[in-house]
C-alpha cells in the first residue's frame, strides 16, 4: 500500500478543505506543468489572489504532479488511488476531482516518464547512394564500388526541448552490405520468433 | 603505353642500367630492396645501407633507388603491362636485356601489391565492416515501473577513419518497425547493386 | 503437346542437333538423339562441360554419360527427379520436362553476342569491370575485418577488391634525389650525396607518405623540365646541415674525423682552384661551406662533453692555417688581376702589328719582280739586232705552237662535245621516264589505299549487315512463336467457351432432372394419398395402391441402376486414361531394353574378366 511522505503531505496541506473550484484551478496548473513546465507568472497571480506566498503555490502544484506521477508509476487502480487520496487528507468531493485528473492525464504522465529513461541515439532515417570509384590520383584505373549511407539519428527529446538530429555519413562495400542485411534480418526473425513473442506476453 | 618519367628520374634509370656504374651484384640487391620498400610501407630501412656499402658509387645507388621506386609506382599507377615496361626500358633507358628481364620479373611479382597500396591512398567516410545487434525487452526502469517495450540495439563497426580513431562504433537503438524500415532500404540498395552487376 | 514438341525440336535444331525432317514429336526420339540433344543443350549453357554428344558402344560408358548429364541438370537447378534412366530409357513426359527446362536455360542470342563481342569503348569496359568487381564481391564469402590487411581482399585469380580498411590521404613531401646539385661544385655535391644524403625512402617522415611523394616528385619533374630547382642555396644547405647533424649525433666518435676530412677536402679544393677563372665563385661559396663545417664542428664539440682538449687545440691550429692561406689567396688574386690586365692590352695591340708586317712584305715582293725584269732587259741590250730577231723567232714559234694547240683542242673537243650531248639527251629521257614511272606508282598506291579503305568499309558493312541479319532471323522465330502462342490462346478460349457451354447444359439438365424428380415426388404423394384413401373402401383401389408402391420402388431402383451405370462408365474412362499414361511410359519396352543392356554389360564384364585372367596368367 502506497502512502505519501510527510513532506509531500505538507506541500499539499494548503489544498485540504479548499472549495472544489479552486482545486480544479490547481489541477489545471498541474496539467500545464506536466505539458509545458513550471510557469511562475501564473503562480504569482494565484498567490496574490489567495494572499499567500508564491512558494506555497508552487509547492502545491508540484505536489499534485508528484501525486500523479507516483500513482502512475505504481499503476494504481481507481480504488487504490481513492484510498491514497482520502488517507492523505482530501475530502470526498476533492477526491472525485483528483481521480478525474488522474484518469484523464495518464497518457501525458507516461510520455513524460519515458523521456527520463536512459537511452542511446535513436534511429530516424537512412538514405543511400551507390558510387563506384574508377580512378584516383594515385591509381588511374580502378573499380571500387561503395554504397554511401547517410544515417540520421535523433536524440530522445527531454521535456520542452526540440528534437536534435545527428547525421552520420558512412559507406560500405557490396560484400559487407550483404552481410549487414543478413545479420539484421536475423534480428527481425528473432523478434518475431516464438520465444520472443512468449517473452513479450509474459511481461505485458 | 609507357610511363612518363621526368628527366631527373630517367637519368637515374639509365645509370641503373649501366653495368659500369652499377655492378650486377648491386643491381640485384637494390632491386630486392626496392621491392620490399615499396610493398611494405612500414619497412625498416636496415637493408638500404647494405646496398650502398657494397659499391663505391653511393650517390648512383641512391639515385637508382629513387628511380626504381618511381618506376614501380608510375608503372603500377598506369597499370602497365610487362611487355610495354620491357620495351620502355630497352628503348628509352637502354637497359641490357638481362636486367630488363629481372626487373620485369620483380614488377610482375609486386605490381598488385603496389596497386593495393595505391588504392589505399584516398579519403572516404568510415567504412562499415560489421554489425552487432541485441534484442531487448524493457520491463522496468527507474522512472517508470510498469513499461513494456521491445527495441533493438544496433552497433555498426567501422574502419578507415584517420589514424588514432580506429574501430569507431556507431551505436543506436530502434524499434522493430524502424529496423524493418532500415533493412528494407538496405535491401533495395543491394538489389540495385546486383542489378548493376548483371547489366 | 504437339506445339511444345515442335518448339523443342526447333530450338534443338538451332543449337545444332541433327534431327531428321520427319521427326515431329518427342515420342519419335531415339536414345542417341535424346542424349545428343541434352548434351548439346548443356554445352550451350555451360561451355566446356565436356559431355560427348554421341553414345559410345560400351554400356558402362553409356551409363556414365547418362549420369553425367543428369548431374549437370541437377547442378543447374532442375527440381524434378532425374537420373541416367531419364535419358537412356526415356519416357515422354519426363523427357519433355527436362528438355523444356534445358531450353529455357539456353543463353539468348543477345547474351551470346555480348559474350562474344568484347566491349571496345572505354565506358563499356568500365561498366564491365564494375559488374565484374561487384559480382566478385557478392559471390565471395563474408570475412571479419581482421582477415583483411588494410581492407584489401585478395581473390584467387590474383586480383583484389577493397573492402574498408584504413586509408591515408595523399600527403607528399619534397624528396632529394641527388641528381641535381644546388649551386655548389659537382665534387662537393657528390661528396654530400655519397656520404650524407639519405635514401628517398628514409627522407619521408611517415611511411605512407613515400608513394605520394614519389608521384609528386615525378609529376613536378615532368611539368617543369627546364626550370632548375630554385636557387635558394642557403635554405638547402641549412637543411643538409641539419640532416648531417642528425646523422652524426648518433656516432660521436667517427663524426669528428669525418667532418675533419670533409673540411680538409674543401680546403684543398679551394687552393687547387686558386688560379682558376672560377675563383670568384668559389670564394663566394667556400667560406660559407667552411663556416658551416666549422660551425658544425663547434656545435658537435659542444654537444659532446667527452671531446678532448687536444682536439680542440688541433682545431685552432687548423683555423690559423686557414687564415694564413686566405691571406696567400688574396695576394695571388691581386697578382693574377695585374697579369690579366697586361695581357688584355697586349692582345689588343697584336692585330695591328700583324697587319703592318703584311703590307711591308707585299711591297717587298713587288719590288723584287720589277728588279728581275730590269735585269733581263739589261742583259739583252749589248747586241740589239740579233737579239730582236731571236725574240721575233721565238714569238713566231710560240704563235705557231698556239695555233697547233688550238686545232688539236678542236679535234678532241668535237667528239667529246658530241658525246656529252648524247649523254645529256639520254639522261633527260631517262629522267622523264622515271618521273613517269613514279607518277604511275603514286597513282597505283593511291588506288591501293582507296581500295583498302573501300574493302574495310565493305567489311564493316558486311559485319553490320550480318549482325542485323542475325537479329532479323531471330525476330522471325520470335514472331513465329508469338503467332503460335496467339493461336494456342485462341484454341484455349474456344475450348473454354465449349466447356462453359457444356457446363451450362449440364446445369440445365440437372435443374430439369431436379424439377422433374420434384414433380414426380409430388404427383406420387398425391396419387398415394388419393389411392390410399380409396383403398380403405375399395378392393381395386387397394390393389392399385399395392401396384403403385411396387411401381415406385421399381422405378427408384431403375434410376439407381442408371446412376450406377454412369458412375461405372466414368470409372472405366478413368482407368482407360490411366492405362494410356502407363503405356506411354513404355515400361515393358524399357524393361526389355534394360535387360538387353544388362546382358550386354554382363558380357562386357565377362570379357573384361577373361582378359584380366589371361593377362594375369
Amino acid at each position: 500500500m502506497l502512502s505519501l511522505s510527510d513532506e509531500h503531505k505538507g506541500h499539499l496541506t494548503p489544498l485540504f478543505g479548499q472549495p472544489p473550484q479552486l482545486l480544479q484551478d490547481f489541477c489545471r496548473l498541474a496539467v500545464d506543468f506536466l505539458r509545458r513546465g513550471p510557469n511562475l507568472k501564473l503562480y504569482t497571480t494565484a498567490a496574490q489572489k489567495l494572499q499567500v506566498d508564491v512558494n506555497v503555490i508552487q509547492l502545491a502544484v508540484e505536489g499534485l504532479v508528484q501525486l500523479m506521477v507516483k500513482s502512475r508509476q505504481n499503476n494504481l487502480s481507481t480504488s487504490d488511488f481513492r484510498d491514497l487520496v482520502l488517507t492523505s487528507g482530501f475530502n470526498e468531493e476533492q477526491e472525485r476531482i483528483l481521480n478525474e485528473l488522474h484518469d484523464s492525464n495518464k497518457a501525458d504522465v507516461d510520455l513524460a516518464l519515458t523521456t527520463f529513461m536512459p537511452s542511446l541515439l535513436h534511429y530516424h532515417d537512412l538514405e543511400w547512394r551507390f558510387d563506384v570509384q574508377v580512378a584516383s590520383r594515385s591509381l588511374l584505373k580502378q573499380t571500387i564500388p561503395a554504397v554511401t549511407i547517410k544515417l540520421t539519428l535523433k536524440e530522445i527529446p527531454q521535456v520542452e526541448e526540440e528534437t536534435k538530429y545527428k547525421h552520420l555519413l558512412l559507406e560500405t562495400d557490396p560484400n559487407n552490405l550483404k552481410h549487414l542485411i543478413q545479420k539484421l534480418d536475423e534480428a527481425l526473425l528473432e523478434a518475431s520468433s516464438q520465444h520472443s513473442r512468449r517473452l513479450q506476453r509474459i511481461f505485458k | 603505353m609507357e610511363p612518363k618519367l621526368s628527366t631527373e628520374i630517367m637519368t637515374g634509370l639509365k645509370r641503373m642500367g649501366n653495368s659500369t656504374l652499377v655492378s650486377d651484384e648491386v643491381f640485384v640487391k637494390s632491386l630486392q630492396c626496392g621491392m620490399t620498400t615499396i610493398t611494405q610501407p612500414d619497412f625498416t630501412s636496415a637493408n638500404l645501407s647494405s646496398i650502398s656499402s657494397g659499391s663505391s658509387k653511393g650517390d648512383v645507388v641512391k639515385e637508382a633507388h629513387c628511380a626504381l621506386l618511381s618506376l614501380f609506382v608510375e608503372s603500377a599507377r598506369l597499370d602497365l603491362t610487362l611487355d610495354s615496361l620491357t620495351v620502355f626500358l630497352e628503348t628509352k633507358a637502354n637497359w641490357p636485356q638481362t636486367r630488363c628481364k629481372m626487373l620485369a620479373d620483380a614488377y610482375a611479382a609486386c605490381v598488385s601489391k603496389v596497386q593495393a597500396c595505391l588504392s589505399n591512398i584516398s579519403v572516404h567516410p568510415p567504412h562499415i565492416v560489421d554489425v552487432q545487434w541485441s534484442l531487448n525487452h524493457n520491463t522496468k526502469s527507474s522512472s517508470n515501473k510498469q513499461t513494456t517495450s521491445s527495441f533493438v540495439s544496433v552497433q555498426f563497426e567501422t574502419e578507415g577513419l584517420p589514424e588514432g580513431q580506429e574501430d569507431k562504433l556507431v551505436k543506436f537503438e530502434c524499434t522493430l518497425a524502424e529496423l524493418q524500415d532500415m533493412v528494407s532500404k538496405l535491401k533495395e540498395a543491394l538489389r540495385q547493386v546486383e542489378h548493376i552487376a548483371h547489366i | 503437346m504437339d506445339e511444345v514438341d515442335r518448339i523443342i525440336i526447333r530450338s534443338l535444331r538451332e543449337i545444332g542437333c541433327d534431327i531428321e525432317e520427319g521427326v515431329e514429336c518427342l515420342k519419335q526420339f531415339s536414345t542417341e538423339l535424346v542424349v545428343e540433344a541434352a548434351a548439346r543443350c548443356i554445352e550451350a549453357i555451360q561451355p566446356g562441360s565436356g559431355i560427348p554428344t554421341s553414345l559410345p558402344p560400351s554400356m558402362s560408358m553409356r551409363f556414365r554419360i547418362g549420369a553425367a548429364i543428369a548431374q549437370a541438370c541437377t547442378d543447374m537447378g532442375y527440381g524434378g527427379e532425374v537420373g541416367y534412366q531419364t535419358f537412356l530409357y526415356s519416357n515422354e513426359a519426363d523427357l519433355r520436362r527436362v528438355l523444356m527446362f534445358l531450353i529455357e536455360r539456353l543463353p539468348k542470342d543477345g547474351q551470346t553476342d555480348k559474350v562474344v563481342q568484347e566491349p571496345t569503348s572505354r565506358s563499356a569496359k568500365i561498366r564491365k569491370d564494375i559488374s565484374l568487381t561487384i559480382t566478385k564481391q557478392l559471390s565471395a564469402p563474408w570475412v571479419p575485418k581482421f582477415c583483411r590487411v588494410d581492407g584489401i581482399r585478395w581473390h584467387e585469380d590474383g586480383s583484389f577488391t577493397k573492402e574498408g580498411g584504413s586509408c591515408s590521404p595523399f600527403v607528399s613531401e619534397p624528396l632529394q634525389t641527388g641528381s641535381t646539385s644546388h649551386g655548389c661544385t659537382p665534387q662537393e655535391w657528390r661528396e654530400y650525396c655519397v656520404k650524407y644524403l639519405p635514401f628517398v625512402s628514409e627522407q619521408v617522415s611517415a611511411a605512407n607518405r613515400l608513394i605520394p611523394s614519389l608521384i609528386t616528385l615525378n609529376s613536378r619533374g615532368i611539368l617543369a623540365p627546364s626550370q632548375q630547382h630554385p636557387p635558394p642555396k642557403a635554405e638547402e644547405l641549412r637543411k643538409a646541415r641539419s640532416a648531417l647533424l642528425k646523422a652524426e649525433s648518433h656516432k660521436l666518435a667517427s663524426q669528428s674525423f669525418e667532418a675533419q676530412s670533409s673540411y680538409e677536402s674543401s680546403v684543398k679544393l679551394s687552393s687547387r682552384f686558386a688560379l682558376n677563372e672560377r675563383l670568384q665563385f668559389i670564394q663566394e661559396k667556400s667560406p660559407e661551406k667552411k663556416k658551416m663545417v666549422i660551425q658544425e664542428n663547434t656545435q658537435t664539440e659542444s654537444a659532446s662533453e667527452t671531446a678532448e682538449e687536444r682536439q680542440k687545440r688541433h682545431e685552432e691550429e687548423e683555423e690559423l692555417a686557414v687564415e694564413k692561406m686566405k691571406c696567400e689567396n688574396d695576394e695571388l688574386k691581386d697578382r693574377i688581376e695585374q697579369l690579366q690586365l697586361d695581357m688584355k692590352t697586349l692582345s689588343a695591340k697584336l692585330p695591328q702589328v700583324l697587319e703592318e708586317s703584311d703590307i711591308a712584305e707585299r711591297t717587298l715582293m713587288d719590288a723584287e719582280a720589277k728588279q728581275a725584269v730590269r735585269r733581263k732587259v739589261l742583259d739583252l741590250l749589248p747586241d740589239p739586232e740579233a737579239n730582236i730577231a731571236k725574240l721575233q723567232a721565238m714569238i713566231e714559234a710560240s704563235t705557231q705552237k698556239l695555233v697547233k694547240l688550238a686545232t688539236q683542242w678542236e679535234e678532241h673537243r668535237a667528239p667529246l662535245l658530241q658525246q656529252y650531248r648524247l649523254a645529256r639527251q639520254l639522261n633527260s629521257s631517262k629522267a622523264s621516264e622515271s618521273a613517269r614511272t613514279a607518277e604511275a606508282l603514286r597513282v597505283t598506291r593511291e588506288k591501293v589505299s582507296e581500295l583498302t579503305e573501300e574493302v574495310r568499309n565493305k567489311e564493316q558493312l558486311h559485319t553490320l549487315l550480318q549482325a542485323e541479319y542475325a537479329k532479323v532471323s531471330k525476330d522471325n522465330s520470335r514472331s513465329a512463336y508469338t503467332r503460335r502462342i496467339m493461336e494456342i490462346i485462341g484454341n484455349i478460349t474456344k475450348q473454354k467457351d465449349e466447356i462453359d457451354k457444356i457446363l451450362k447444359d449440364t446445369k440445365e439438365l440437372h435443374k430439369e432432372i431436379n424439377s422433374l424428380a420434384g414433380r414426380l415426388d409430388r404427383s406420387f404423394t398425391v396419387a398415394d394419398e388419393v389411392i390410399f384413401r380409396d383403398a380403405k373402401r375399395d378392393d381395386v383401389s387397394r390393389r392399385a395402391y399395392k401396384l403403385l408402391a411396387t411401381l415406385h420402388s421399381e422405378c427408384s431402383e431403375l434410376v439407381k441402376m442408371v446412376e450406377e451405370t454412369g458412375a461405372n462408365v466414368r470409372e472405366s474412362r478413368d482407368l482407360e486414361d490411366q492405362i494410356e499414361t502407363e503405356s506411354a511410359k513404355k515400361v515393358s519396352d524399357n524393361l526389355e531394353r534394360i535387360s538387353a543392356d544388362l546382358r550386354q554389360m554382363k558380357q562386357e564384364t565377362a570379357s573384361l574378366a577373361a582378359q584380366l585372367k589371361t593377362k594375369a596368367q
